[in-house]
């Protein structure tokens, strides 16, 4: 999360939507608020000794109580300090398995919850982020007392949020998961209902969870749930049922990959195996130099690269715009337990804009950045050929996401470029490794250079000026 | 025939609930919220049953073994006595 653009002791711009709460920023250092009205729930997350077995399951994100005269705030009971994120993402970055992880979390925390008398009042994708490599709640102010025969509040959000995205993506393209974007509060179940095939009414889960949900909705719009005598008909048994359901609903969406273009991209390399580990050694020696704390792999593709930083611990974020390379990577860091690769979902040439309230609730790639290093290999004769972005653009976005590059060129006699060239008219005479250097010398100092043996392409190792 | 009832109790499922969520009219301020808590509690319904049905299952198949267990080793003790 940024905190260069957080006033100090201020709310934070995406914080307001709950009375409970709030986060703030004091000194560089993230809080937690807890207002008066959410003291009884508080104290009774923390006295059923909920608090103490989702934190110890790493289902819910710790936090330290701190002072409290930290908030001169009136309404303040507690400050908390939760532990810090390194990366906040969101469900439209994620890949499938990922979404479909952290709706299988929220079930089991809401399951957990239930067992010690308590419940999600809020099922929103955005509350779980994933720490280690793993799915984690953290808005901590998210419970609240269960109240027999009450409805599970959090019903609607969770089938929004995470039951109509995954079926659209498993029934029809995976891309619809990109209507996240645009509906913040998951995908209205009135479309998902209109957009799903027919034969999704034959599953019982589908049928009652989005199609007559989708019905209810529009058939009780208007009404208050008191007026409708419905208060008190929901038993904890019941509810059990409900959530059983649910989670069998989510295991099974399943997306079959079919192999892309980008998902089988090291089969067609091509340079030679020697060539392969020579630019790994490259990439090693450069990241050696540097020892950044924080990696952003552009075009990560499946994360072979990616792995040089994070297998040093090196928080590294793989961002690719294929999601089957994406999804292939996150099942090798599940497979592996790998805690400090982040793949996620990313179209380098449209990247996550700043959506929500006053355009601030969700931030942009830029604002959640800069990292200490990007890495950028075999990328720019793809931003600059298919997509013709010149180069000094490019150095001035690398510049704003991070303190260091690490940049690939790739000239024009490669056989990858000239694929490239062969669908298009040649408009490119400014794609010299000449007039690459000079673009990017105006936004970094270019500190070391490397040829990869066997090939014309060179790595550079710049600095931001 | 066990599938033939339960493609039919799915149909029945189906209608009756279309039937109590089948929308009226549209209203001009929407709160979907109502509509979640009724068919929540349609679906619990229908599904409480068979949660029940199962976990009386489970239950079951969890306490055999224990007096199987409970009886076999009243036996050896016996055989140990001797």
């Amino acid at each position: 999360m940024t905190e260069k653009k957080m006033p100090n002791n201020r709310r934070h711009p995406s914080s307001f939507r709950d009375p409970s709460g709030f986060i703030f920023l004091k000194d560089g250092i993230l809080y937690r608020q807890v207002n008066n009205i959410y003291r009884e729930h508080y104290d009774a997350l923390i006295n059923s000794g909920l608090y103490n077995e989702l934190t110890k399951n790493k289902l819910l994100v710790p936090h330290q109580e701190a002072d409290s005269s930290l908030n001169s705030d009136v309404d303040a009971y507690k400050i908390l300090r939760p532990q810090k994120i390194p990366f906040i993402s969101y469900p439209y970055e994620w890949s499938f398995s990922q979404l479909k992880q952290a709706a299988l979390t929220t079930i089991k925390i809401q399951k957990q919850a239930l067992a010690r008398e308590m419940t999600l009042k809020d099922c929103s994708a955005y509350n779980i982020q994933f720490y280690h490599g793993r799915p984690i709640l953290i808005d901590t102010l998210s419970f609240e007392k269960y109240q027999a025969g009450k409805p599970w509040i959090g019903y609607r959000q969770f089938c929004q949020h995470f039951l109509a995205p995954l079926a659209l993506m498993s029934y029809l393209d995976i891309r619809l998961q990109q209507l996240l974007k645009i509906y913040i509060d998951g995908v209205p179940l009135d479309l998902a209902s209109r957009l799903l095939p027919r034969r999704s009414y034959a599953r019982f889960t589908l049928l009652s969870h989005i199609h007559l949900h989708a019905q209810s909705q529009k058939r009780y719009a208007g009404e208050h749930a008191s007026e409708t005598k419905i208060q008190g008909g929901m038993s904890k048994f019941r509810l059990s049922a409900l959530l059983d359901n649910l989670e069998a609903a989510i295991q099974s969406l399943k997306w079959r990959e079919k192999n892309t273009e980008w998902g089988e991209y090291y089969t067609f390399t091509n340079y030679s195996a020697d060539s392969f580990q020579q630019k790994k050694k490259i990439v090693v020696e450069f990241l050696q130099l540097v020892r950044p704390k924080s990696v952003w792999d552009l075009g990560a593709n499946t994360g072979v690269f990616s792995r040089l930083a994070s297998e040093q611990k090196i928080f590294t974020v793989a961002f690719d715009l294929d999601e089957a390379a994406v999804e292939k990577n996150v099942l090798t860091c599940l497979q592996n337990n790998e805690q400090y690769l982040f793949p996620l979902l990313l179209d380098l040439t449209n990247p996550s804009p700043s959506i929500g309230w006053a355009h601030k609730e969700r931030l942009s790639l830029e604002e959640r950045g800069p990292a200490d290093l990007i890495l950028a290999l075999a990328l720019i004769h793809h931003l600059t050929i298919s997509n013709n972005i010149p180069f000094s653009l490019i150095a001035d976005f690398f510049a704003k996401i991070g303190n260091h590059a690490i940049v690939e060129f790739v000239p024009r006699d490669d056989s990858q470029v000239k694929k490239l060239l062969a669908t298009r008219e040649d408009l490119f005479s400014f794609y010299t490794q000449e007039h690459f250097e000079e673009s990017f010398s105006r936004y970094f100092n270019i500190k070391k250079q490397g040829l990869v043996p066997g090939t014309k392409r060179t790595i550079y190792l710049m600095k931001k000026i | 025939m066990k599938k033939n009832i339960l493609v039919k109790s799915y149909f029945v499922f189906f209608f009756v609930c279309y039937a109590l969520v089948m929308p009226r009219l549209a209203h001009a301020y929407l709160d979907p919220g109502t509509g979640s808590y009724i068919i929540q509690v349609i679906i619990a319904s229908v599904l409480g049953a068979s949660f029940a049905v199962r976990h009386f299952w489970q239950n079951i198949k969890k306490f055999m073994p224990r007096i199987f267990l409970k009886n076999k080793k009243k036996y050896d003790g016996e055989e140990d006595a001797k």
